[in-house]
């Protein structure tokens, strides 16, 4: 027990091994990357990052339900939120930056407008425009049409956003000690995200077999998957996480009043929802 | 233009309510229903942001 002091676990090979694994994937990504090989290098670094993770945080929750955790423990995971939160507001935000510097100031700047309006020179016969469907360079070809906003990308937000309803309901199950309904609810918001990532993955595959929308389509192709791919990799990550809460529900884990893992996991979830709200106005409809 | 500014508006008010439920999950107890609070908020304005996007796209105006 931790008799009111700072809880020391006991040593652990997860920090050495956790640190092999993301080596081996970092020099399997270098070795693609210049030699376009080493990508089963890469594959076994990545499972080895997500077994070592795994193991960790059983680890983690078995010293939780143990009882072996204080206030001050409390606090750690926290603060430990606080900077996990603001990393993935900074990290969305270099991408929302780049998507508006782009369409505010670049593109107006090669068709002659604004303080570089001389860019223009360049390419004289440019016609700026949103979206960028005829690059400036004719080596790049841009997307032949761009993907209506009101078809599938308004299912997969109308998806998000009961995903977002179901959860919340889950949420308040909790605090009032109704564990089936929060299970229940619980599991319809993982079937909701496991929804999105097919529907992403339809609209993915349209984008490039339909519309021309690549990753070599110019400025645009590059910011929409940059934006909508690192989203739906956390909304991957995101229902990863609601699943583990839902076998934690099931195996009992969790009280009215503590239950710090379930409300970080509901607010990462939101934050996943209102990043793709902003998505769907600026990339697809605005 | 006054539909962009309602939109552009209910956006804000979702951001700062997400952004209260990150305040108070780092500083409150979990037996503490700030967040969830600020979590509903959230979420009903997202709906009537999908209800303004939808009119927007019924009526012609987006």
């Amino acid at each position: 027990m931790s008799g009111g002091s700072y809880y020391v676990p006991a040593n652990s090979r997860w920090p050495i091994l956790g640190s092999l694994a993301l080596g081996a994937m970092m020099a399997g990504i270098g070795i693609k990357l210049v030699y376009n090989t080493g990508a089963p290098l890469l594959v076994i670094g990545l499972l080895c990052v997500i077994c070592v993770m795994g193991f960790w945080f059983r680890d983690v929750i078995h010293e939780s339900m143990g009882g072996l955790y204080d206030a001050q423990m409390d606090r750690s995971f926290r603060w430990g939120m606080g900077w996990f939160i603001f990393s993935e507001v900074m990290f969305f935000a270099a991408f929302f930056g780049a998507l508006f510097y782009v369409r505010t100031f670049t593109i107006p700047w090669l068709g002659g407008e604004g303080a570089k309006g001389v860019s223009a020179l360049l390419w004289p016969e440019f016609v700026p425009q949103w979206p960028l469907l005829n690059p400036p360079d004719a080596s790049v070809a841009g997307p032949s049409s761009v993907l209506s906003p009101w078809q599938l990308p308004l299912v997969n937000t109308l998806i998000l956003v009961t995903s977002s309803i179901t959860l919340t309901v889950a949420h308040e199950a909790l605090k009032l000690g109704y564990r089936q309904t929060c299970r229940n609810w619980l599991a319809g918001t993982v079937l909701l995200g496991i929804c999105f990532i097919l529907i992403q993955g339809v609209e993915y595959y349209e984008a490039y077999h339909h519309y021309g929308i690549t990753l070599e389509a110019g400025i645009f192709g590059a910011t929409f998957f940059i934006l909508t791919g690192f989203h739906g990799l956390h909304v991957i990550i995101g229902t990863l996480i609601l699943a583990s809460m839902l076998v934690r529900i099931i195996k009992g884990h969790f009280t009215n009043g503590h239950h710090f893992g379930f409300e970080a996991s509901c607010w990462y979830w939101h934050f996943v929802d209102v990043v793709w709200v902003g998505l769907f106005i600026f990339v697809y409809v605005f | 233009m006054w539909l962009k500014l309602l939109i552009a508006l209910v956006f804000i008010g979702i951001v700062v309510s997400l952004a209260a439920g990150a305040g108070f999950l780092l500083h409150d107890e979990s037996t503490s229903r700030r967040l969830l609070t600020s979590l509903k908020w959230r979420i009903a304005l997202a709906c009537v942001l999908m209800a303004l996007l939808l009119f927007g796209f019924l009526s012609g105006e987006l």
